[in-house]
């Protein structure tokens, strides 16, 4: 994990375990290194806008791929898409709801929201690889022209 | 009224008094004599007659004071009085008249004239009894009629109390069943979403520890996190029913005509391997096209003629036979097996949910199937039941409301 200022994922992520397969299944499919890890809603909005705790950073090295939960403490996932998509600087930063719920009006709202996909996490671990490994739309999106 | 008519006459001329008594009485009146104002006051007081003849002049008290108690009195003041005078003084007539006295009739009178003016009286003093007595009548018709309405306020007032009371208890039960509904809704979803998060990390974590670990684990080390494994899965597919059971009961159905026919013949072929199919008889009858929904029907034959493959699988000739036929007011649908059935002493607990009535690792199961098809079946205003012996096949029926208009 880097706490550098180019980052290429920021994974938002309260519960431990889940945080730590989805960053390992990035690792594995991806390559990816630099991937931070935020465990709440306003500290994703303080990395993004580099403010409060993550006052000082490079405000113009935006995450290239947001994965958010969508159930987090405090600023839950839909209210920080909410936020990011209505900010016209962070608005283009593909943002994944990555969440356990399959409950139909999450994905509505996400959608609605301007969520540019919508992945229900699950239990078994080779088919959460491969909806790991189905962001390389997203992945080679970024790779190959910087937003 | 007694016989004609009861008339009081006062006069203290006594011959006078007799005389008129005697012209009355011929006549069939019952004549009541007074030689006296005090003693016709005193008899009118006693009982009143029906009318009063009253001679103006009079020792004791003068007839225009006897006329005035009579009026004055509420008892007696509807009783008539007709004057008797000997003056032709028209001013003595004007007085009686003023103080209510209704016809006068001077002395010396002819016979026919007294007759003739105690009959109009005595006959209008009976219309007047009767008029009387009809009022009385209607008043207390009216009285009861008040009575009645008053008794129908009452209910009426009681039964807005009980309606009221009702509502109350309706809103009070809606209230309590909407609570009930919302908090089922966040079970749902605490379900769906808090009870998967552990699971993965376990599925994960021991699915990595396999993996990553593969050269250091030995046999039985690979063969427990297999089981490990295994139990996450069946976990998950449990978490997966219970939502599905949670949704059929806050869902209502959507009804459309279903083509049960090609329904089953589709679930068959998807629900039976090839191999199976090869081995299996499968015998299915024209079906009734049902009115249900397609999603939640489709899961009853699922389980259905899924049971029945999984149940029949032991037998060397496995055979299914799907049917249907009209009963009164349902369809009703069948699948039967020659499989290893039931036993009918476990009936109770066969639409139980998380009930098998199979020993542990006969037959795969989590004892959810049964339970569905009888949830699903109730909301659309069915029954399910079955038919079993061990060892004997089973048969399971399912009704669902017939609705003609879909033919």
């Amino acid at each position: 994990m880097s706490s550098d200022n180019e980052v290429d994922i920021l994974v938002v992520e309260d519960n431990a375990s889940d945080a730590e397969l989805t960053i390992r299944a990035l690792k594995k499919q991806h390559n990816a290194n630099r991937i931070f890890l935020v465990t709440d809603g306003e500290e994703a909005l303080d990395f993004v806008f580099a403010r409060g705790s993550h006052q000082g950073r490079n405000k113009a090295a935006k995450p290239k791929l947001i994965l958010l939960d969508i159930k987090l403490p405090m600023v839950n996932g839909l209210e920080v898409l909410k936020e990011l998509k209505s900010n016209s600087a962070t608005k283009g930063i593909p943002v994944v709801i990555l969440t356990s719920s399959a409950e139909e009006v999450d994905i509505y709202e996400s959608y609605q929201a301007g969520a540019n996909s919508y992945i229900v996490k699950p239990v078994d671990l080779e088919n959460f690889m491969s909806a790991i490994a189905n962001l390389g739309m997203y992945w080679t999106l970024l790779n190959k022209a910087p937003i | 009224m007694t016989l004609k008519g009861e008339i009081l006459i006062v006069e203290d001329n006594h011959a006078s008094l007799r005389l008129l008594a005697e012209i009355l009485t011929d006549e069939g009146y019952l004549v009541r004599p007074a030689d006296g104002g005090a003693i016709a006051l005193a008899s009118i007081n006693a009982k009143l007659p029906d009318l009063i003849l009253l001679d103006i002049q009079m020792e004791d008290i003068n007839g225009f004071e006897v006329l005035k108690a009579v009026k004055q009195s509420p008892k007696s003041r509807e009783v008539p009085v007709i004057f008797l005078s000997a003056s032709t003084n028209l001013d003595e007539r004007v007085e009686g008249l003023r103080f209510g006295a209704v016809d006068f009739i001077s002395k010396p009178y002819k016979k026919e004239e007294l007759l003739a003016r105690v009959a109009i009286q005595i006959q209008m003093r009976k219309l007047y009894a009767e008029i009387q007595q009809q009022k009385d009548q209607l008043a207390q018709t009216v009285e009861q009629l008040k009575a009645e309405i008053e008794d129908r306020q009452r209910a009426e007032a009681a039964l807005q109390r009980l309606n009221d009371d009702l509502e109350q208890r309706i809103a009070q039960r809606t209230a309590h069943l909407e609570a009930a509904n919302r908090e089922l809704t966040a079970f749902t979803y605490s379900i769906s979403h808090d009870l998967r998060v552990p699971l993965r990390a376990i599925a994960g974590f021991s699915h990595i520890l396999s993996d990553e670990y593969r050269t250091i684990l030995d046999g039985e080390g690979q063969r427990l996190l297999g089981v490990i494994h295994q139990n996450t899965v069946k976990l998950e597919s449990l978490i997966d029913d219970i939502l599905v059971l949670l949704r059929i009961s806050q869902n209502q159905p959507l009804l459309s005509t279903v083509d049960m026919q090609r329904m089953v013949s589709a679930v068959y072929q998807q629900a039976a391997t090839p191999e199976a199919r090869a081995r299996i008889s499968f015998d299915l009858q024209p079906l009734m096209p049902g009115y249900a929904d397609t999603q939640l029907i489709r899961m009853v034959w699922e389980h259905l003629i899924s049971n029945a493959i999984k149940f029949s699988s032991p037998r060397e000739h496995p055979r299914i036979e799907v049917s249907s036929q009209i009963e009164e007011e349902v369809v009703v649908y069948c699948v039967k097996d020659n499989g290893v059935g039931f036993n009918p002493q476990y009936y109770h607990k066969l639409f139980g949910l998380f009930e098998r009535l199979h020993k542990v690792g006969q037959f795969e199961g989590k004892g959810v199937g049964l339970a569905i098809v009888k949830r699903i079946v109730e909301r659309h205003g069915g029954r399910v039941w079955a038919e079993s012996a061990p060892d004997q096949g089973a048969a399971f029926y399912f009704s669902i409301p017939f609705v003609k208009e879909i033919l």
